[in-house]
């Protein structure tokens, strides 16, 4: 049986309420809900609040532990969490980047990111959480070293998108980093050695890129494909020659593969890529589209399907979707996959769904309604 | 024959000949004049800029020269590569064409310096994106618009200009809030 020939529904788990604004974005802690440890997710809203989310191991619903509040002055915009799972880093609109520590059972703010000259927008820790990455409104893109004692050193400003830029994203498992914004591009920025970042790539609408402002950027699990999404109503998969990459090669350049058309009718906000290769999108007319990937197209490149709408999955626009991180078995999969039929090989395997069983895998939405609710795609008898 | 009227047919070139002379040689000395001055001001405020920086420069490097363990490598660097930009500018070869990529390096090495350095120092003159002007602007055409409303609906304006910084930030919109809000619900700015 094919997983995706069946008929699926994405099931609503729970609603969390307790938001008094709009929420923007959403981190599950990447080392959580694995291995006996329960599922922890955080939230953050233009009530000016980050939420702390944890599953109960027993009854397998989500409580709010901890409000982080009274401490950046405006519109939580975005949050990411360090690969550690220990420090939550949190953009705000008062133009400074928090650090928050998980200490006992509280939160404390063990530092505050000072730079931009107005509202961050987005925020991203690289794969070994060495570096974290910070954009926003002012056009620029920050990156700051993680040093013992959290304290954070400005690597480097860059300027070079025209806009205001939304989203920052490292590469899974290399220090490139990836931004996007409302100047309609994609920027890639490299380190040429010894502190100097510089843009290497621009993909711009005469490289087949957007026609209007690009959102969010996601990578499947291999890092050798980028789903964009934007204003201009598509999504975009992007991809790249991952060994060539992972050897330094300057000349790996990143390509157009395919557009998603015809499918959503207002702007895309949010895009993730999960594990298993389902991408899933938020958009402004308060759905959640899963798309999958289809393997056998190997002529004309890749296609995507679109397997489920979710219609009203929010009262208002769907600002951000975030897949919930894989049980550790996954990963062994992968490592075992990658041994013994090389990187691309494993790539291919791993992203097959029947392998893996996607029922542990919890989608989580946010929405202008104030709204997280937490989804399971599920088969339907 | 004809050279009788000849004056006479070609009177209106003529003149129009000589007022466009005229117009020119005017022209061109109070073009001069415009260019010199703009000139002027704007020679002013790039020596008034890379001023500013020099002069951060030449107190940080005297706080390096006191106690060279004062700054990290990593400033002392950033501050060594804003030296080494301030002494490359051109300063009297304006039309050389690098002079905008070594300010823009400048303004960027200076910003991740005062990062560095958690100090918040800033060059009055520097100019600000087009953006926040436009911010500016927008702040201001709101309580314009809204007038005597607009203590009224205190926090809904407080709302809109939050908006205006978030997702809404395509012109068409900024158009329905400047023109339309007002008229409309103005706690109900979102228009989804």
């Amino acid at each position: 049986m094919n997983l995706f020939d069946g008929s699926y529904e994405l099931k609503e788990i729970q609603r969390l309420e307790g938001h008094t604004d709009r929420v923007w974005g959403l981190a599950w802690n990447p080392t959580t809900g694995a291995d006996g440890v329960p599922a922890v997710l955080a939230s953050c809203s233009g009530d000016k609040t980050v939420r702390i989310w944890q599953q109960s191991p027993l009854t397998g619903s989500f409580d709010c532990k901890a409000v982080l509040e009274e401490t950046q002055t405006r519109t939580i915009r975005s949050c990411a969490w360090s690969p550690s799972g220990k420090l939550l880093a949190t953009a705000s609109f008062d133009a400074t980047t928090a650090i928050w520590e998980h200490i006992g059972d509280d939160f404390e703010c063990v530092s505050t990111l000072e730079g931009h000259e107005n509202e961050v927008k987005s925020v991203s820790w690289n794969a070994s959480g060495s570096l974290l990455a910070s954009c926003g409104r002012d056009k620029s893109v920050w990156i700051w070293e993680v040093l013992p004692g959290n304290e954070f050193d400005c690597v480097s400003v860059l300027q070079g998108h025209t806009q205001d830029v939304k989203m920052v994203q490292w590469h899974p498992s290399m220090d490139v980093l990836f931004s996007c914004g409302y100047d309609n591009t994609i920027k890639v920025w490299a380190e040429d050695g010894d502190d100097d970042w510089s843009c290497v790539q621009t993909l711009g609408e005469s490289n087949n890129g957007h026609s209007s402002t690009v959102w969010a950027l996601s990578f499947n699990a291999s890092g050798d494909k980028m789903v964009t999404c934007s204003d201009d109503l598509t999504i975009k998969i992007w991809g790249t020659d991952i060994i060539a990459m992972q050897s330094g090669d300057g000349n790996a350049t990143w390509s157009h593969l395919c557009t998603l058309s015809g499918y959503h009718d207002r702007t895309i906000f949010s895009v993730h890529w999960s594990r298993e290769g389902i991408i899933a999108t938020g958009a402004a007319d308060d759905a959640i589209r899963l798309f999958v990937e289809n393997k056998d197209g190997l002529v004309d490149g890749p296609t995507c399907k679109l397997f489920l709408k979710k219609d009203k999955a929010h009262d208002m626009d769907v600002n951000s979707v975030q897949w919930s991180y894989s049980v550790l078995q996954l990963d062994m999969v992968y490592a075992i996959t990658c041994t013994e039929y090389g990187p691309e090989n494993a790539a291919n395997l791993f992203g097959s769904p029947e392998q893996n069983n996607p029922d542990n895998r919890l989608l989580a939405s946010a929405s202008d309604d104030g709204m997280v609710k937490i989804w399971k795609l599920t088969s339907l008898p | 024959m004809e050279g009788i009227f000849d004056s006479s047919l070609n009177l209106e070139e003529t003149h129009f000949n000589e007022g466009f002379d005229e117009g020119y040689a005017d022209g061109l000395s109070s073009g001069k004049d415009e260019g010199r001055q703009v000139g002027l001001k704007h020679g002013f405020e790039v020596g008034e800029e890379l001023g500013f920086y020099r002069g951060c420069i030449d107190v940080w490097n005297s706080a390096i020269r006191v106690d060279p363990t004062c700054f990290s490598s990593r400033i002392q660097k950033s501050i060594k590569t804003m030296d080494n930009l301030v002494k490359k500018y051109p300063t009297w070869d304006p039309e050389n064409e690098s002079v905008d990529g070594v300010m823009d390096s400048l303004r960027l090495k200076f910003r991740s310096v005062c990062a560095g350095l958690n100090v918040k120092l800033e060059y009055k003159g520097y100019p600000k994106g087009s953006d926040a002007n436009m911010e500016t602007n927008i702040k201001v055409l709101f309580n314009v618009a809204l007038g005597s409303e607009s203590r009224l609906f205190g926090v809904a304006v407080q709302d809109l200009s939050e908006n205006v910084e978030a997702k809404l930030d395509s012109p068409h919109w900024l158009f329905e809030v400047l023109y339309l809000a007002p008229r409309t619900n103005v706690s109900s700015p979102s228009p989804g």
